[in-house]
């Protein structure tokens, strides 16, 4: 039995065998708790914590839950299985009064016991539903398949134009990054953008790891963005649309999220860099745009307020695309013809922020 | 003289009620068996109260053929007697009531007449009246028809029948109309009125269905008293009448016999301010009786008497507010609330209500308002209605109700049932739908319902309430439980003892029986002292002084009486949850 996860158990047994109403312990997770770490230069949850007794039906009921989950790991590692969230909520219809009303009632439990343990929740052998998104470039890694071996795979030479896909869990035991010939990454929000880099071989001509988030990168994505740089001491640049929810996922990239913030030592990125599309970029090369919605103007206003805006640079290009009143897409460049995007605006833009 | 004859005479009745069939409730085939019906169980019903007995009616409709129907009721009523069966059926504004204020549901006597006239218009067919008086040894059986040219009734035949009851009447009248159910049903009219008038019960033979409505007091209300008209409450053709009925005696003399309220000295200054000293009352004209008017209207009386009016009453409209809507399984019955006697216009009144909440009362509708006048339900015309309108001004979302629109009616699980009592009703119309909002009525209503409003947000309060119990119940039998099994299971060892657990959650002092000797543990944050009482054949008790929190004390029943008898224990406080049965657990009984 998982140590951590058994002592949430061992303290909840206790109080009760002492006569106490139990209660589990944890970080408060909401956005007044999440600090800037100097150190590590990420945003993570402060010191509050919250304490949920059993003396109330709702949350006894969610202490129930926990002890469920906790139980339904110890069975999955014992068999080694694993499951995916949805799945695990779909099982907990059996759970009786530990039944979850909703996946995303689940998936926060799963993220409190991280938060109270410090295992993430692939080491609890649970995974997300979504596909992992896609790399390519050369790069050389081993993956541990089902079969139990640790397979070769170099990311340019060994997979199609669809690249090599990202596996739900991407720590070490699973995934060793063994060599690469690369300057920097290249991760990159649309499917549209990531293709036209493909087919123009900017990997090979830049010498670059092209990544694919698929929008909000996934964490799986975060982390290995996190390893390449830690690890292979590659530059991070993130390369998306230019509107105030791209800028988000920059931030989650570079700075870590409020739901991940217990994990943010090893999703985030602070080195990250973002290249675009920026305010000035839209000015600059007078690109198509689209009026912001009221939604994107209330987006970039809450950004003004988010402490992982707060520096000059994010500042000014905020408030210019506010004052513009206009937001731009990645493929907004094909204005200037296909081949625009890889063999001028990139380049431009690299040399601009000192990658090459 | 002459002037006053149009006044006094009685124009053709078919002219008038072709005129007037809109304003007497006879324009559409559904709303005229509805009125017919409306009007013979209303007479029913008033001749039965005028005598205190407990009324028991049959309405029954039998389809003839295409809108054609055959309308019976039959009351145990005091009967009519044989001379004045012709005038109290068939002719119009024919009525002993005129000039007498009181509280009755029919004030004109002239619905009946204009059912019977209807009928005849539409069918041909002549109405059969059977009818008995307690003196009588048998009932007559009358044909009866109105002669349109005459304008009076005229009888086809009289026969004497044998009718095995005390007194009663049976009407049976065969007109053009059309049954419905459902909203302004006949259906719902007898439902509604059983529920005004809980000392009556009813049969209702229809044409897709038969009820029975039994009824839910059994004294029956008293008998209304009459009293005369206050001179602030009449109008000016009444005060006229008056007046020429009494042609022999002094202006003074009538308004002192006549009137309410007007004193010998009263009565000689009216005269006296009116300048009319010495006349004779055939030689006033009509402008000494205007002035005599306008003299009345200046002069202050004392309010008219108000123990004339006869409330359903609390124990009446919460016994049929229970009879009727039980099915819904409600959560509530408001306690009724009565405002008044006051005065309008010289005319006592009293609101009274019932509310009706939750349950299986449609949550996401309207609530359902009842409106009642004089113990007669209205269904039309809801909209104009002093009782709509009242209940729409209040300011629902005080009181826990959402509503949608400003005054508007408010949503949600409820019935408000709404009566007023009056010797005169002010009806918006001669069809008597909708009363008029008059401002002392108004106000009478707003305070009333405010009173009923209440009751029903502090019921809503208890009604939180009692989901935190339930809450705490599921915590301790269910949840609590589970996770000690649960936390048990994955750490392989037995689940823990819950009791002082639940004891704190709960709040209580916990009473165990431990290898069969009983223990009191308090898990209370005070100390307590109560008696413990087991109740078996026979009552055994302890006393617990000073109980500390966290002490445990050993009882010293012994184990023949602790097991075979239930223990009940005096705690005044803390008492959390109270008379539920805990296995071991109890907080108070």
């Amino acid at each position: 039995m998982n140590e951590k996860l058994e002592t949430i158990v061992k303290q909840i047994y206790q109080e009760m065998k002492n006569g106490q109403i139990p209660k589990v312990e944890l970080k408060s997770r909401n956005k007044e708790n999440i600090i800037f770490d100097p150190k590590t230069s990420v945003w993570k949850y402060g010191n509050n914590t919250v304490k949920r007794y059993a003396s109330k039906a709702s949350s006894a009921k969610g202490i129930l839950k926990m002890l469920h989950i906790i139980d339904f790991v110890d069975e999955m590692t014992q068999g080694l299985k694993t499951s995916t969230l949805r799945e695990m909520y779909y099982i907990s219809e059996g759970w009786n009064l530990g039944k979850f009303e909703s996946q995303d009632e689940s998936d926060l439990m799963v993220e409190d016991l991280e938060v109270m343990t410090n295992y993430l929740r692939e080491e609890m052998r649970l995974r997300p539903e979504e596909s992992g998104a896609s790399v390519i470039g050369n790069l050389t890694l081993t993956e541990l398949n089902r079969k139990g071996d640790k397979k070769k795979i170099n990311c340019r030479d060994d997979v199609g134009d669809g690249g090599y896909t990202i596996p739900y869990n991407v720590e070490k035991e699973k995934v060793s990054l063994v060599s690469s010939d690369v300057d920097f990454v290249l991760a990159i929000e649309t499917g549209g953008m990531f293709d036209r880099l493909v087919e123009n071989r900017f990997d090979e001509k830049m010498r670059s790891l092209l990544v694919h988030m698929k929008g909000q990168p996934s964490r799986s994505t975060k982390r290995l963005l996190n390893r390449l740089n830690k690890e292979l001491g590659l530059p991070i640049v993130v390369f998306t649309d230019g509107d105030p929810w791209s800028f988000r996922i920059f931030a989650s990239v570079a700075y870590g999220a409020i739901k991940t913030a217990h994990i943010s030592d090893i999703l985030a990125t602070p080195t990250s860099e973002f290249i675009g599309i920026t305010a000035s970029d839209i000015v600059n090369y007078d690109l198509p745009t689209d009026k912001l919605t009221d939604k994107d103007t209330e987006a970039l206003h809450a950004e003004l307020e988010d402490p992982r805006f707060n520096i000059p640079f994010w500042k000014g290009e905020i408030e210019t695309m506010l004052k513009l009143g206009k937001k731009a897409e990645q493929q907004a460049l094909a204005k200037y013809g296909l081949d625009f995007a890889t063999d001028t605006y990139l380049p431009e833009k690299l040399k601009e922020n000192g990658i090459i | 003289m002459t002037e006053f004859e149009p006044e006094r005479k009685e124009v053709s009745i078919s002219e008038f009620f072709d005129k007037n069939k809109q304003m007497l409730g006879f324009d559409s085939p559904q709303k005229s068996l509805f009125m017919t019906v409306k009007e013979a169980v209303d007479n029913s019903l008033d001749a039965c109260a005028d005598n205190g007995i407990l009324p028991e009616i049959t309405v029954r409709i039998e389809e003839l053929g295409k809108e054609k129907f055959r309308i019976e009721i039959i009351d145990n009523g005091p009967g009519i007697k044989r001379t004045e069966v012709e005038n109290s059926f068939g002719k119009m504004l024919y009525g002993s009531r005129f000039f007498q204020e009181r509280q009755s549901r029919g004030q004109q006597g002239l619905g009946i007449s204009a059912a019977i006239l209807y009928a005849q218009k539409t069918t041909g067919i002549p109405t059969e009246i059977v009818t008995k008086v307690e003196k009588e040894m048998t009932a007559f059986h009358f044909v009866l028809e109105i002669d349109i040219r005459k304008n009076s009734p005229h009888t086809i035949s009289v026969t004497p029948e044998i009718w095995d009851v005390k007194s009663g009447t049976r009407i049976v009248i065969s007109l053009k109309g059309k049954y419905v159910s459902g909203k302004q049903s006949v259906e719902e009219y007898i439902r509604e009125t059983a529920i005004a008038n809980p000392h009556s019960t009813f049969h209702l033979i229809l044409p897709d269905k038969a009820i029975d409505i039994l009824r839910s007091i059994s004294e029956p209300p008293p008998v209304p008293i009459a009293v005369k008209p206050h001179p602030h409450g009449v109008e000016l053709g009444e005060l006229i009448s008056i007046f020429k009925d009494n042609e022999r005696e002094t202006i003074e003399g009538v308004l002192e016999d006549k009137f309410s309220r007007v004193t010998k000295q009263v009565a000689k200054t009216i005269v006296e301010k009116s300048k009319l000293n010495g006349k004779k009352i055939n030689k006033l004209s009509r402008d000494d009786f205007e002035e005599l008017m306008k003299t009345i209207k200046e002069t202050e009386f004392m309010e008219p008497k108000k123990d004339c009016l006869s409330p359903i009453g609390s124990e009446g409209l919460f016994k049929s507010a229970i009879n009727s809507f039980r099915e819904y399984h409600p959560a509530y019955f408001s306690q009724p609330v009565i405002k008044g006697p006051f005065v309008f216009s010289g005319h006592p009144f009293l609101v009274e209500a019932i509310a009706i909440y939750g349950g299986d009362l449609p949550k996401e509708d309207p609530i359902k308002i009842l409106r009642f006048a004089n113990r007669v339900p209205l269904l039309y015309q809801s909209g104009s209605c002093a009782i709509t309108r009242a209940i729409s001004s209040l300011t629902w979302n005080q009181y826990g109700f959402s509503q949608p629109v400003k005054d508007q009616i408010p949503v949600g699980p409820l019935i408000v049932a709404v009566h007023l009592a009056s010797t005169k009703v002010p009806f918006t119309s001669e069809a008597k739908e909708a009363i008029a909002t008059v401002p002392e009525i108004m106000d009478a209503l707003d305070i009333m319902l405010k009173g009923v409003a209440r009751q029903i947000k502090t019921m809503r309060k208890k009604e939180a309430h009692k989901g935190q119990v339930e809450e705490k119940f599921a915590l301790i039998e269910l949840i609590l439980p589970q996770i000690a099994q649960k936390s048990g299971k994955i750490l392989k060892l037995e689940p823990p003892d819950i009791t002082p657990i639940i004891s704190k959650v709960m709040g209580v002092v916990a009473f165990r029986e431990i290898n069969g000797e009983l223990f009191a543990e308090n898990y209370t944050e005070k100390t307590h002292s109560f008696k413990v009482v087991l109740k078996g054949e026979e009552r055994f008790t302890e006393s617990v002084k000073n109980l500390k929190p966290f002490q445990k004390v050993k009882l010293n029943f012994s184990k023949e009486i602790i097991s075979s008898t239930e223990i009940y224990v005096d705690l005044p406080e803390p008492i959390l949850l109270g008379a539920y049965s805990l296995p071991k657990v109890f907080s108070d009984e």
